[in-house]
């Protein structure tokens, strides 16, 4: 087999124009995939990360209410309590923002000593318990009890009360506290001066996405999953996450809209939106981007694969009259076919060999641009086995009927 | 001549429609997947205003706390209140508007409307000239109105349809958060892209702000910024506070002729000095002054993953090119008995070249028709995103001739080579086998 290898090559190297082509072909699909599915792979990880928060039963009603400037705690209670009597409802609860939202407040944080400072983390302000509205899975610790819940007017102070309890996030206590077991007990600053109240941690919660998901300026938080809550009403943009009952969402949703408008005259619903449509809003570009790549890639591996049939068809076709002749010398059908196979493998070989330089320079090209997770070993070993694979697959068809040439063709037309 | 070649062209594919077809296929796939991605770039990356956008300037100072986190350094993206009113007092510029965005419930006043939260844009009057605001009905408000803050208003085309209907609105009334505002100006339909003049909010391919009030009316009500706010050290409640504390959440635009740029640099950095004196911007001695480009950059406009899918669709062009080649290359060479033929008749080797390259070009207008169909449909699947995208993700003339000279050039360049070696057939080789 091995011995076989340098007449091929050698006769290859009388066809190197047309082997040329199908090894740069293969080397920019080479290139291409390895980049394009690293993008993939991560836009679609970040756009199907689990929130923290029971997506398909909880929705959000933004209103605006007359004489929520004058009243606004007492507008957030009435709210509350009139969607909680719904059908159908779980949980209600006034919130700041929405998780995957778009728009929120990330503060920074500190540690007791200060020795962690300037972490910038979503915070979330709730009237009522978000354990409950959202879903919340307890991992430490406890919810807020009904006496923790205060309340701020913005107009007259923005001290949080001194004894404010906090709930923060398990991506945030590992942060916050590097190394220790348990945070619950423990301090966070909001702020980051050594004089910024520090409030009790009480909870921790698994998982709470920010508003953004993955963002800028949440430094050095890769799915944006640093956040906390304060059990503080605020006189913010009225807001109202519900809970359904498993599977009736999009009934209930409905119906509370209407319920919520109609409970008060001059009310305008500014927004009815299930954690669902916001997760497909906020995400819609990555996964435009994703699909995209996709298809992409896969035009260029049958565009590939093609390339291959048809530059090994023409090949078997301009070279019957030696295939007969070596058949004659008493070449078994399988010489001819590993012939043809070898001579693919040669030069997809090639190809790989430039494809994976080409991958790597194309990478340094991207990630100028672009935040790109960087090429891993094993895309390109992937990469690297999947093309001459794909290759030798093509090339089966042609080499099989290549191998179907009788002996008797050396002697025609001689 | 020139039309035998194509005629002879049209039959050759005919005969082996297959290979052809592929070939003009995935030309036009090449083709569209690019034509997708670079419109969408070139529209991100487009100067809206020619000629008036190296004459804006976005002034920035570093304004961080004394004891800031370490590798923090360089202007902030937005000016206080206490910096935008000092630099407006100063002047120094052709002309200088300070903006943000502002929400308020709108009444209408026609039947059957029920209110409803609309975001608008609060500015200095400079705003229009500077950025060429085109006025169908009326005009900014007066030089008074701006200082005093009075309550008027200019609407957006849209916006104004959508509250009067086919009737003048100009000295009519709009009810802003319970309060009458004065219409004194309606805009012709205008939708610059990318929309500049406020980076920080909304997406810079949407529709112009419904409706623009006096930034000092919008002060005096207390309205809070709908966008972009960033605070750094402690503040006291109220707004008066807020105007006071270091909160970076206003826009500041100046328009300078080329000469001027030095003079308001020089009145930038005095400013500095003076509030260094005063005890603030204890990190850095100067100012700074952005260009519209550098303001673009800043915000990433243009945005990393519409680089992205253009380099990686440019690559995919070129593999598709690569592909037609060989394509392009196998067909020539089956007729290589064919070409010995035509050359022993007499045919120089020019002539056969001519012959093949004409039907690499027949394949190129095929396939650049095609990939401009799918590059269309490419579009409208884009636009079905979001409207923003809808409304901008339209190929205009620069793009359309790109887009048939790309899809030419490349189906030419694909066949240089196969037809080279055509031309190389000796015409007694060939008989000798027929």
């Amino acid at each position: 087999m091995l011995a076989s290898i340098a007449p091929i090559a050698k006769a290859l190297w009388r066809r190197k124009a047309g082997a040329a082509l199908i090894a740069a072909q293969v080397a920019l699909t080479l290139a291409i995939l390895c980049n394009a599915l690293g993008v993939v792979t991560d836009r679609l990880e970040q756009s199907e990360r689990r929130s923290g928060v029971l997506e398909g039963d909880l929705f959000f009603l933004q209103v605006l209410t007359p004489g929520y400037d004058d009243d606004p705690f007492g507008v957030q209670r009435n709210a509350e309590a009139l969607l909680r009597g719904l059908p159908g409802v779980r949980a209600a609860a006034w919130v700041n923002q929405m998780p995957l939202g778009q728009s929120g407040t990330s503060s920074g944080v500190s540690n007791e000593g200060s020795s962690v400072r300037f972490l910038s983390s979503s915070h979330y302000s709730a009237a009522s318990s978000l354990v409950q509205a959202f879903g919340l899975q307890l991992i430490d610790g406890r919810d807020f009890l009904p006496a923790e819940y205060a309340t701020m007017d913005l107009r007259r102070t923005r001290e949080p009360p001194s004894n404010t309890k906090v709930i923060v996030t398990q991506a945030l206590a590992e942060r916050l506290y590097p190394g220790e077991a348990r945070v619950v007990g423990r301090v966070m600053r909001l702020g980051n001066e050594a004089n910024d109240p520090p409030f009790e941690i009480i909870g921790v919660v698994d998982r709470l996405v920010s508003p953004w998901g993955r963002a800028e300026w949440l430094e050095g938080d890769r799915w944006g999953e640093r956040s906390f809550i304060t059990p503080i009403a605020v006189n913010e943009r009225e807001t109202y996450a519900v809970r359904a009952e498993p599977g009736r969402r999009a009934e209930v949703q409905r119906a509370a809209a209407e319920r919520l408008q109609q409970a008060v005259p001059g009310r305008i619903l500014l927004a009815s939106r299930s954690q669902e449509e916001l997760r497909d809003r906020r995400y819609r570009a990555e996964r435009w981007l994703a699909g995209m790549l996709l298809v992409v890639t896969g035009a260029l591996l049958v565009m590939t694969a093609a390339g291959i049939v048809g530059l090994a068809s023409l090949w078997v076709a301009q070279r019957r009259k030696q295939i007969g002749v070596r058949r004659a010398l008493g070449a078994r059908r399988i010489d001819i076919v590993s012939h043809f196979l070898i001579e693919n493998l040669l030069i997809t070989g090639v190809g790989v060999a430039a494809g994976l330089t080409l991958a790597v320079a194309l990478n340094g090209l991207l990630v100028r641009w672009t935040p790109l997770p960087p090429l891993q070993a094993a895309w390109l070993a992937g990469a690297a086995l999947l093309l001459p694979l794909l290759g030798a697959l093509a090339v089966l068809g042609p080499a099989l009927r290549a191998a179907r040439v009788s002996p008797a063709e050396a002697t025609r037309s001689v | 001549m020139l039309l035998h070649y194509i005629h002879l062209a049209l039959r050759s594919l005919r005969r082996n429609p297959l290979l052809a077809a592929l070939a003009v296929l995935i030309l036009a796939l090449g083709i569209a997947a690019s034509m997708t991605s670079l419109t969408v770039l070139h529209i991100l990356s487009a100067d809206p205003m020619p000629g008036q956008s190296s004459r804006l300037h976005v002034p920035a100072f570093d304004n961080s706390a004394a004891d800031r986190r370490q590798g923090d350094s360089g202007p902030a993206l937005m000016l206080t209140w206490q910096d935008a009113q000092a630099l407006l007092a100063r002047g120094g510029a052709q002309r200088q508007a300070a903006l943000y965005g502002v929400a308020m419930t709108v009444t209408p006043q026609r039947a059957g409307l029920p209110s409803f939260l609309e975001s608008g844009l609060a500015a200095g009057v400079d705003f229009f000239a500077m950025f060429q605001a085109p006025f169908a009905r009326g005009g900014p408000w007066s030089a008074d109105d701006d200082a005093q803050g009075r309550d008027v208003v200019v609407l957006s085309a849209p916006f104004a349809e959508r509250l009067f209907g086919t009737a003048d609105p100009l000295g009519a009334t709009v009810v802003l958060k319970d309060r009458p505002y004065r219409v004194v100006g309606v805009l012709a339909p205008w939708r610059p892209v990318p929309r500049l003049w406020r980076l920080s909010g909304g997406s810079p391919i949407g529709p112009v702000d419904p409706y623009v009030i006096p930034l000092r009316n919008a002060i005096a009500r207390e309205l809070p910024n709908d966008g972009w706010t960033s605070c750094s050290g402690s503040r006291e409640p109220g707004w008066d506070a807020f105007l006071r504390a270091e909160c970076n959440w206003l826009e500041y635009w100046a328009e300078l002729d080329p000469g001027q740029v030095g003079a308001y640099r020089a009145l930038l950095d005095a400013h500095v000095a003076e509030q260094r004196r005063l005890g603030r911007m204890a990190n850095a001695d100067h100012a700074w002054l952005r260009t519209l480009q550098e303001r673009a950059k800043e915000f990433n406009v243009v945005g990393e993953d519409t680089r992205l899918q253009a380099a990686l669709s440019l690559a995919f062009l070129a593999a598709c090119l690569v592909n037609v080649v060989g394509l392009l290359a196998a067909r020539f060479a089956n007729r290589a008995g064919e070409i010995g033929v035509r050359r022993a008749l007499g045919a120089s080797r020019r002539q056969v070249m001519l012959q093949f390259l004409v039907e690499s070009g027949v394949v190129g207008v095929a396939g650049a028709a095609l990939g401009l169909l799918l590059t269309w449909g490419g579009l409208l699947l884009m636009g079905r995103r979001s409207d923003n995208l809808a409304t901008v993700a339209q190929l205009d003339a620069q793009m359309l001739a790109l887009a048939v000279v790309l899809s030419l050039a490349g189906a030419l360049a694909a066949g240089l080579w196969p037809t080279w070696r055509a031309s190389r057939v000796r015409p007694a080789m060939q008989l000798k086998s027929q």
